[in-house]
């Protein structure tokens, strides 16, 4: 059986930027796969070249194996594109109807379909209203919704719950993992670590166009090994930076990885419960008070950490 | 299927604009209508201050003529009936009557030349009576140039039928008693002065007034004008449509680009049509605009989408931004409107070179051609303007839409 989607050395610059660096990847049929990586790690971009808004500089990418960008692959693809794309001056009904008709659906089977999903994505009772009126979550749910109308195979969502409310996005999620249950291949990109951790089969971290990790999150984490997350509170304005210099030389502690921001430090050790003592002495001995610590399992944040020696929000 | 429902929602979208129904519709009826109201007594009929008419009879008829046709003329201008419109002041010599015309002591000249009645007799191939308005005085100038146009018309006509008529009864030799009497009868009556004030036979038996004729003229320009806007803004919907990003989202379908692009213009089209139908419908009704013979007005209505759809297409390719559009299609559609003759529709004492800069616009052919439509001409009179209008339009796609294509479906398939 094929992959429901294949990427093989798929390659995007734009001038002297390297968008999307060489990534090769290949999602299962029925899998809920998450691209996660901060802004500008070429999720979209590696995105669009897979539903064809972008021709590939190098490489090339199947979808349910046919070439990405055909009207093949377009017709077993639902794409959820990262800002809403709706006509404001339509009602929601219309909004569905017409995207229904724009992939061959008509008659009974689009008003049946568009009755299914207004009531999916709970706008029944506002699908006469133009969406101009609609919140930010409800145009959220509709703009899903529109990329749903042909049942397609293989499902896109572009960070679907970028500035949205709590409620809305449970919703959001809830609806993706439903989705995937049912038996369609969802491709989720995200910046938002919990999101992945929490819907996914498979995670790619991407970061500078590259695919740096791939794997469950099991898997993922593993890569931290069996150490602890220490993230310390300093006071005042306190140098973290120069504090995880001087915390170098401490066994069990990895200070050269630690991401120090204003007030803040976070490092990996070995051993949580041993590393504190040695940390807390040795930051009184810089005359640097803490003012709180935490210690917890790694998660994908620390994966990228361990990865990039960056956060990921960086 | 997929292109009429891409028509069919633009269709939809832009006329739910309040904005755009304003600039559609509203606009050049609105227009028209204070014209109308400017012009016309509550009664509805036209209230028009009385222009005075110099004229000048410098003829000196043929030895043994049976009539002064310039002194008939005058007469005929100075009928009771003219009076509320037409003062005739008779002046000595062309210099006196166009120096009155000068000072503002009238608001046209007529000058009826030497060998006017030898003309009407066929004696001399031609004569002509010259005419020269105020052009500060358009309304008035219009009024004298429309009556003097028709009476002139009339006692031509009369005087052919006359000689016409004689041909036929005493040969080609038509030089006897006979003839110069009925020569007489002829240019001692013309129709039409006398017959109770300047009524103008149209097309189909109606008789629109001065004020109906001018209305329908600006109600015309207008319609062009604010096409010629429609057009522009349905090209630009797709700039808005790849800002909004419902643009990229048909691309991620299986709709082809050719698709999506030819369904945008269809929308525009039948857009427009819509437009120029319930124009041409409610100025009929509201106005009584007589918009001439159903085949030319259509004819005249295609070219007019062809022209201004393809502006529209043109004007986009020098637009990077939905915010640029506003500036750039208000500029260039008010000039080139400009140009093309759409505000001075009325006037008719209009320097040479203007007329002919019309020319040079989409929107100058399109108004020579609805000017013809609305004189009631035929489609063979109006072949010229339409099918310039028509092949600007063409051009203009010809150049715009393989830039469109290039900015507008960009790495996406066909």
């Amino acid at each position: 059986m094929t992959n429901a989607i294949v990427v093989a050395g798929l390659s995007k610059r734009f001038g002297d930027s390297v968008a999307v660096d060489a990534v090769d990847l290949e999602v299962r049929h029925g899998e809920l796969f998450s691209l996660l990586g901060p802004n500008g790690a070429g999720k979209t971009t590696l995105m669009s070249m897979l539903t064809g808004l972008l021709r590939p500089d190098g490489g090339r990418a199947t979808i349910a194996g046919h070439a990405a960008g055909s009207a093949a692959a377009r017709a077993v693809l639902g794409v959820v594109p990262q800002d809403v794309a709706l006509y404001p001056d339509l009602s929601a009904r219309e909004n569905l109807a017409f995207w229904g008709r724009m992939y061959g659906l008509s008659g009974d089977g689009l008003r049946r379909r568009c009755d299914e999903l207004l009531a999916v994505v709970g706008l029944e009772g506002r699908q006469k209203d133009r969406v101009g009126t609609f919140s930010g979550g409800m145009k959220r749910r509709l703009n899903i919704a529109a990329a749903l109308l042909h049942s397609p195979d293989v499902l896109m969502l572009d960070e679907p719950t970028v500035g949205i409310d709590p409620q809305s996005r449970r919703a959001i999620l809830d609806y993706v993992r439903e989705l995937n249950r049912a038996g369609t291949t969802v491709l989720y990109t995200t910046h938002y670590m919990e999101e992945a951790q929490e819907l996914s089969h498979r995670i790619g971290i991407l970061d500078h166009g590259r695919l740096i990790a791939l794997g469950s999150h099991e898997e993922l984490v593993r890569i931290v090994g069996e150490s602890d997350v220490i993230d310390l509170r300093l006071a005042g304005d306190a140098d973290a930076a120069t504090l995880a210099d001087a915390f170098g030389d401490l066994p069990g502690i990895h200070a050269d990885g630690a991401l120090a921001a204003a007030g803040q430090l976070r490092l990996l050790a070995d051993d949580g419960a041993t590393a504190l003592p040695l940390l807390f002495a040795r930051a009184a001995a810089r005359g640097v008070p803490v003012r709180a610590v935490t210690i917890t399992q790694p998660d994908l944040e620390s994966v990228f950490l361990q990865l990039t020696g960056r956060a990921l929000r960086d | 299927m997929k292109l009429l429902a891409l028509a069919w929602k633009d269709l939809r979208r832009q006329f739910r604009s309040g904005l755009l129904l304003v600039m559609m519709l509203g606009a050049p009826l609105l227009l028209t209508g204070l014209l109308d109201l400017a012009f016309s007594s509550p009664a509805g009929t036209p209230e028009i201050a009385t222009v005075t008419l110099a004229v000048a009879d410098l003829e000196t008829p043929p030895a043994g003529a049976p009539v002064a046709a310039g002194r008939t003329l005058v007469a005929a201008l100075s009928t009771p009936a003219l009076a509320p419109l037409l003062k005739v002041v008779p002046v000595d010599g062309a210099d006196a009557a166009r120096a009155m015309v000068a000072r503002g002591g009238a608001g046209a000249a007529l000058v009826i030349p030497a060998d006017f009645t030898a003309a009407m007799l066929g004696e001399v191939p031609s004569a002509s009576a010259a005419l020269t308005t105020d052009p500060a005085r358009p309304l008035g100038a219009g009024v004298a140039q429309d009556i003097v146009r028709r009476a002139l018309d009339s006692l031509s006509e009369s005087a052919l039928a006359a000689r016409l008529t004689l041909q036929r009864v005493d040969g080609p030799a038509a030089g006897s008693l006979a003839t110069q009497a009925a020569m007489r009868v002829a240019l001692s009556a013309p129709r039409g002065a006398t017959g109770g004030g300047v009524v103008v036979e149209g097309p189909e038996g109606s008789s629109p007034s001065f004020v109906a004729r001018m209305a329908a003229q600006v109600m015309g320009a207008m319609m062009i004008f604010f096409v010629f806007f429609t057009g522009a803004y349905g090209a630009s919907s797709l700039l808005r449509e790849q800002e909004e990003g419902t643009l990229p989202r048909l691309y991620t379908t299986p709709t082809g680009a050719a698709t999506v692009l030819a369904g945008k213009f269809l929308g525009t089209a039948v857009t427009l049509a819509v437009q120029i139908a319930v124009l041409v419908s409610a100025s009929a009704l509201i106005f009584g605009i007589r918009w001439g013979h159903p085949l030319p007005a259509l004819l005249a209505s295609a070219a007019l989408i062809v022209a201004a759809s393809g502006f529209g297409v043109l004007l986009l390719a020098f637009v990077r931004t939905s915010r640029q559009t506003g500036p750039m299609f208000g500029v260039v559609l008010t000039v080139t409107g400009m140009v093309g003759g759409l505000m001075t529709s009325t006037f008719t004492n209009l320097p040479a070179g203007l007329a002919l800069a019309s020319r040079f616009t989409p929107q100058g052919w399109a108004m020579a051609a609805w000017r013809l439509c609305l004189d009631g001409r035929g489609v063979s009179a109006m072949a010229v303007p339409l099918a310039v209008t028509a092949a600007i339009g063409v051009a203009c796609l010809a150049v715009g839409v393989p830039l469109m294509r290039r900015r507008f479906a960009q790495g996406v398939p066909s």
